[in-house]
């Protein structure tokens, strides 16, 4: 059995985990290409070296950051995501779209 | 949208569990669906601020719990998020008011655990060793102590189980999604069954 160490509840069965994706920074959605959103949904650079992820814990609900050897799946370290994010990232509001025509 | 109050109208809750299809096995492990009983949810980094405010204790780290009152257990999942629950139904007022004074609280989110969770209340001395049979984490006596939380799998499904005591008896409290509530009572009574 693989264990992975929950930063809230400590070591617990892989099968309890589940993948969340590369940690990358979030494009401004309003204002960014098609290409750069796709980017940031699907494409990953699937190299070898250690590569930080999000990861849940689906037993308790919880997000977290893991730090992983792609090459050897060795899992690194493990922490809460307030060490990397501490406030909440909002991007302007939309721009109001014009008013739709009567006819 | 409009507030609506999740801990309205108790009388029309219905617990998924449906015991006459349910073999009963002796065993001094006693088990009791608790899922109908009144609870609530908080989250956001606002809402110790708004337990403490309403002269609610909470527990000082994550993965505890405690009792206040009379039949009211508070959990504290994670920094940041608390359930109340019931052990006896007879707090419905209080935690329908807490519920209410939540209302536009900044930094503040309701959970609807009342709905999207079965609980059981489990009972009796060799607990923990059922647990063993179900379970990955240690929940003998030894280890477990009142006032842990334990969030894992329990026999699959993932559960949040926590040790309170009440006339100086220990009980366990479990919580795990409601749409399995069948499977996991039946998989609790036949891990039970051998401890008569």
């Amino acid at each position: 059995m693989k264990i992975m160490n929950c930063p809230l509840n400590g070591p617990r069965n892989i099968s309890e985990f589940v993948y969340g994706g590369e940690v990358k920074t979030m494009p401004n959605h309003q204002t960014c290409s098609d290409k750069e959103w796709a980017e940031y949904v699907f494409y990953s650079d699937n190299t070898i070296r250690i590569i930080t992820e999000w990861w849940y814990h689906a037993a308790s609900g919880y997000w977290f950051i893991a730090e992983r050897h792609t090459a050897s799946d060795e899992i690194l370290k493990t922490y809460d995501p307030s060490e990397l994010f501490n406030q909440r990232v909002d991007f302007e509001s939309k721009p109001e779209l014009a008013e739709e025509q009567s006819v | 949208m409009g507030f609506y109050n999740l801990s309205s109208a108790p009388e029309l809750r219905k617990s998924m569990l449906n015991l006459d299809t349910t073999a009963s096995i002796h065993s001094s492990i006693s088990m009791k669906d608790c899922s109908v009983f009144s609870r609530v949810g908080f989250r956001g980094i606002g809402a110790e601020a708004f337990l403490n405010a309403n002269k609610v204790p909470v527990p000082a780290k994550p993965n505890q719990s405690l009792s206040f009152q009379e039949g009211l257990v508070v959990l504290r999942l994670s920094k940041s998020e608390f359930w109340l629950m019931s052990t006896n139904n007879q707090n419905h007022e209080f935690i329908a008011a807490l519920e209410a004074a939540a209302q536009g609280v900044e930094n503040l989110y309701r959970l609807y655990c009342q709905h999207s969770h079965a609980c059981f209340l489990i009972e009796g001395q060799d607990t923990g060793t059922m647990f063993a049979k179900v379970c990955g984490v240690d929940l003998s006596a030894q280890t477990f102590n009142v006032g842990d939380v334990v969030q894992t799998s329990v026999a699959r499904i993932s559960a949040i189980v926590t040790k309170q005591t009440q006339d100086d008896s220990d009980y366990i409290l479990l919580f795990a999604d409601i749409a399995s509530v069948q499977y996991l009572w039946e998989a609790l009574t036949d891990a039970s069954a051998e401890f008569a």
